[in-house]
Formats: C-alpha cells, sequence, structure tokens
C-alpha cells in the first residue's frame, strides 16, 4: 500500500497539470459565463425566468437537459483527458529518459500499472464527479436566481449520464493502453492509422468482393465516443432511461473487452526492453 | 544473524552469470559470458565503447530479454523481475532521473518505495549534501544529479552496487568524492560494487577483480594483484624495439626514447627496465587498440 501510494504521488507530481485540465476548463466556463451575466444584467439590465403553468413541463426538461449536456460536456474533457493520460503515463518516463530509475525499485510491474491505471481512469472519473456536482449546484443556483427551482432534477440529470461516460473512458482507454503498451511513441497517431485502415480493408471486402456486412471497429468506437451525447434523446435525458441504456448486454460485453484490453496491454507491457 | 551471514552461509556465490547472449537482430552484443560476482568485493568491467559493458549489467538487473541465465541467490532472475531491487541498486551511466520530480519528491519517492531504505543513514548523508530541496532534478548539474542518484542509492541496505560509467561527463574533483562517499558509506565485506568505467585511472587502486570485456566476450577474469604480478612492463631503449617485437606484444608504447610493452614476469630481457602495470596497459595488451579508447 506504501508503494502504490508513493506511485500515485509520483504520477501527481509528474502529471498534475494534464490531470486538472477538465478543472481548469471548467473554471474558465464558469468564470466567462459569469462575466457574460455580469455585462448581461448590466447592458440590458435584470430579469426573472417565468415559465408560468403551461411552461413548467418543458422548463423542466430544457433545465434537466441543460444539466445533462453541461455534465456531458465536462465529462468529455474527462475522457479526453484519460485517454491523453493512459497514453502519457505509459510512455513518458521512456520520453523523458528515467525508465531505468522508475524500473530499478522493488515494485512489480502489476502494481506499477494499476497506479497508472487508478490514476489515468478512476481518478479522472472521480474528478468529473465533483466537477459535475459542482457545476450543477452552480447552475441551479443561477436558475433559482432567475425564479425556478432546479436543485433536485439539475442533480440527477447532471449525474445520470456518469455511467456513459465510464463505460466510454473504459473502452477507449482500454484501446489507447494496449496501443501505448505496444509502441512507445506516437501510439496515438497510430491507433487512428490503424483503425483507418481497417476501416478501408473491410469497405473494400464489402464493396469490391461483395463480402457479408464485417463489423466496423471504427464506427463501434466512434459510437462509444458519442453515445453519452446520444443519450440526451431520452425523453429529456431522464435518469432512469440513460441508466438503462448504460447497462444494457452490449456496454457490458464491452465492458468486458476492455477489461480483457488491459490485461493484453500488460503483457506487452511486460515484453519491454529498457534501454 | 543478519541477511547477509544467513544468505552467505547458504549460498557463498550468490550472483551468477551463466552462457549469458544477447542479440539485437543480427548483432551479438553478449557472447556466451559466465562469472561470479564474489562477495565483499569491489569488481571492475573494463571494456571499449560498444564491447557490451552496459547490455551485460542491464541484462543482470532484468531490463532485457536474454538467453542464458542470471542467478541470484540461486534463483533465476528472469527479465523484468523486481525482487532483484531487495539486493542491488544500480546507477547507470546517464543521470537516468526523473526530471519533472524536485529533489524533495525523487527523495521520497525511493524512500517509499524500497523497504530496505535505511532513513537514518539516508538523511546523515542528506543533510552533509548541499543538494536544494525544493529545485527540480531537470534544473540540476550533472555532478548535482549524480550527487542525488549516488545519495538516495547508498542509502539502501542492498548487498549489490552495480555502477555503469556513474562519473561520465562529471569533473575531476566530483569524480574523487563519488567514489570516496562510495567506500565510505557503502563498501564493506558483505558488499559488492560491480563498476563499469573508461576511467580506469581513478579506479586503479580501489579495484580488487578486473573483468575484461571485448566484442561481448569476456577475455579476462581474475584477481588485481594476481594479474600484476603475473605481468610486468618491459622497457627498452627505442633502438632495441625488434627485442620486445621478438615476444609479439599486442601494443608497444614509445616514450621519451623508451620502448615499453605489458609481458609475461617470466620474460627476462638483459639491460630492460620492468615495472608494475597499470591497468590500462594491461587491457591495452590483452585487447589491442590505442589507450584512448579505454
Amino acid at each position: 500500500m506504501k508503494q502504490f501510494k508513493a506511485l500515485l504521488i509520483k504520477e501527481w507530481h509528474t502529471h498534475k497539470f494534464n490531470f486538472l485540465i477538465p478543472s481548469f476548463v471548467l473554471g474558465a466556463f464558469l468564470v466567462l459565463a459569469t462575466l457574460i451575466s455580469i455585462y448581461g444584467r448590466i447592458r440590458y439590465g435584470g430579469s426573472v425566468l417565468t415559465f408560468g403553468t403551461e411552461g413548467e413541463f418543458n422548463a423542466v426538461m430544457v433545465l434537466r437537459n441543460l444539466h445533462y449536456v453541461l455534465a456531458a460536456i465536462v465529462g468529455y474533457f474527462g475522457l479526453a483527458t484519460s485517454l491523453q493520460l493512459t497514453d502519457t503515463l505509459l510512455n513518458s518516463d521512456y520520453q523523458k529518459k528515467c525508465e531505468i530509475m522508475h524500473h530499478s525499485q522493488p515494485v512489480s510491474l502489476v502494481k506499477m500499472l494499476a497506479a497508472k491505471f487508478v490514476f489515468s481512469v478512476p481518478m479522472v472519473l472521480v474528478q468529473y464527479l465533483i466537477l459535475t456536482v459542482i457545476s450543477s449546484l452552480i447552475l441551479s443556483a443561477v436558475s433559482a436566481y432567475f425564479g425556478f427551482n432546479s436543485w433536485g432534477i439539475g442533480l440527477k440529470a447532471a449525474l445520470s449520464p456518469f455511467f456513459l461516460i465510464f463505460i466510454a473512458t473504459m473502452v477507449l482507454s482500454s484501446l489507447v493502453s494496449l496501443f501505448a503498451s505496444v509502441f512507445r511513441k506516437q501510439s496515438t497517431l497510430k491507433l487512428i492509422l490503424t483503425l483507418i485502415l481497417i476501416e478501408a480493408l473491410r469497405l473494400v471486402l464489402m464493396r469490391v468482393w461483395g463480402a457479408p456486412e464485417i463489423f466496423s471497429p471504427l464506427s463501434y468506437y466512434v459510437k462509444t465516443f458519442t453515445m453519452p451525447f446520444e443519450a440526451i434523446s431520452f425523453q429529456g435525458a431522464q435518469a432512469s432511461l440513460v441508466l438503462e441504456n448504460a447497462f444494457n448486454q452490449k456496454n457490458l460485453i464491452s465492458l468486458a473487452v476492455s477489461v480483457l484490453m488491459y490485461i493484453a496491454g500488460y503483457f506487452f507491457y511486460k515484453r519491454r526492453e529498457l534501454s | 544473524m543478519t541477511l547477509y551471514e544467513k544468505t552467505f552461509e547458504d549460498n557463498p556465490t550468490p550472483y551468477q552469470i551463466r552462457n549469458l547472449s544477447k542479440h539485437y537482430g543480427k548483432f551479438q552484443a553478449l557472447d556466451d559470458v559466465s562469472f561470479t560476482l564474489p562477495w565483499g568485493k569491489i569488481v571492475g568491467l573494463i571494456g571499449k565503447n560498444g564491447a557490451g559493458k552496459s547490455t551485460l549489467m542491464r541484462c543482470m538487473l532484468g531490463f532485457l530479454q536474454h538467453e542464458g541465465e542470471v542467478l541470484l541467490d540461486g534463483i533465476i532472475q528472469k527479465h523484468g523481475n523486481h525482487e532483484i531491487f531487495n539486493q542491488v541498486a544500480f546507477i547507470p551511466d546517464v543521470s537516468g532521473l526523473d526530471d519533472r520530480l524536485t529533489v524533495k519528491q525523487s527523495w521520497d519517492y525511493v524512500r517509499e518505495m524500497n523497504p530496505h531504505f535505511n532513513v537514518e543513514r539516508g538523511e546523515r548523508l542528506f543533510a552533509r549534501s548541499n543538494l536544494p530541496l525544493k529545485k527540480k532534478v531537470g534544473k540540476l548539474s550533472k555532478g548535482m544529479k549524480t550527487k542525488l542518484y549516488l545519495l538516495m542509492t547508498l542509502s539502501l541496505d542492498v548487498r549489490y552496487l552495480i555502477l555503469d560509467e556513474p562519473t561520465l561527463g562529471l569533473d575531476i574533483a566530483f569524480r574523487k568524492e563519488f567514489f570516496n562517499t562510495i567506500l565510505g558509506e557503502f563498501f564493506d565485506e558483505q558488499r559488492t560494487i560491480f563498476i563499469s568505467t573508461h576511467q580506469v585511472e581513478e579506479v586503479e587502486d580501489i579495484l580488487q577483480e578486473i573483468i575484461f570485456i571485448d566484442n561481448g566476450k569476456i577475455i579476462l577474469n581474475e584477481d588485481v594483484e594476481q594479474l600484476k604480478s603475473r605481468l610486468h612492463v618491459v622497457s627498452l631503449p627505442a633502438d632495441r624495439r625488434a627485442e620486445l617485437e621478438a615476444y609479439r606484444p599486442k601494443v608497444i608504447d614509445g616514450a621519451l626514447g623508451f620502448v615499453s610493452a605489458v609481458m609475461d614476469s617470466g620474460v627476462k630481457i638483459e639491460g630492460a627496465i620492468y615495472s608494475r602495470p597499470k591497468l590500462a596497459d594491461i587491457f591495452m595488451e590483452y585487447v589491442g587498440g590505442s589507450h584512448e579508447t579505454v
């Protein structure tokens, strides 16, 4: 546990700026939104939103979607941060020429890679959750100021994309992790090129040689990436429907495959030689 | 009974390298290398650039995949086995430290990662140094980086210290301090230092055993005193060069009107001057080439 903590602290010291990108982005967004609000209030004067009885349902939907979309945007920054960290954590020691120092410690590779995984996926997701709650509370405070109480539905809507972001992060980061374990340099570029190449081969096989429908990894990963935003169509992003969709059979299989990809990545990483 | 004594009784030749070979594609970096690191000795590994010194050390530490066996306490050490670092510490030829960490962060990291970190010794060594705690390692000079690496390594209670050209690029004063610190803080009859260097002169007096490596092969592995008593330098006036050449030495040096060569101590030539050979001279006799490569 002492070693694991030391590994996490080392990752924090060496990658804290990248890790905190979602916080910086949200912070910048909130500052900008506040400045625009202040400007609007000074320029156009204060006004209170009045939805009335007829507009009540629409207002709930609008606010719920607003919370959802803001949470999803923060989630995408979290996802992008997670993917970037997954690649960097596996290869930056090599690129910074300090691989030998870190591999000269009496610590198992499993523990070393587990610390990298915890830092790049679960810890980023925890940060995302905290940011989601903060952004939702701020949004609710603003809507309360304008005369509409959205604390409960807002928080519920804001937290609902979490599982979709979690699945997308696991699926995509496992793929990035696999490529980063195999390739020390430009692994993300090689990953993208591989997906494009497979897609091109797939199209050639299907269109030229008339092969039956072949699974497309590229569209699968693109769909996984856009999944949290697609969920907004579920009747105003209702939490129960989003959750139901998050844990369908397809996504559970995707999660299982991502675990296998992490394991495969471990074996590739283990075979590496230290130059 | 200490860990060292117990292990020593169990296994008097604990660090063994057997038939070690390493290929990089078609290039053979190591060719059937075998030797044993004895207890409580300072062993030098001498070879030209590209002879296979660094590759050998990296194979011994499990950094590289290889053919043959590396055994520690009778147990085969496979590629990537971290357990070896409970008994072995390593300082590479390049700094190797993480430039992104501060001095204190590096220190804390190594302390927390190593169950055998001797906090008392570490703090004593660190207090004596003038290393700036808050400074990033990347901002330190090459000498300061090496000092930090050395102090962290010397704070580990390990039995083997492997040094791969540790003083490369450092000034004379620092190199001297480096070796004095190692001898004072690490070396005793229970611990072994295995050092590769091209600055043979500065380790000449501390080495007890020597290994010459050339083209990936061990060409000599001997006790330094025994080696130096087995050989001597024969010097003759330059006009008697032919008498030296008759013994077919690999290298004949010439200076100040004299020519000299390292020969078996049994070789006696009338009127010759005999002197104790330096390791660099012996190396050249075994390997050939110019002194600049050692």
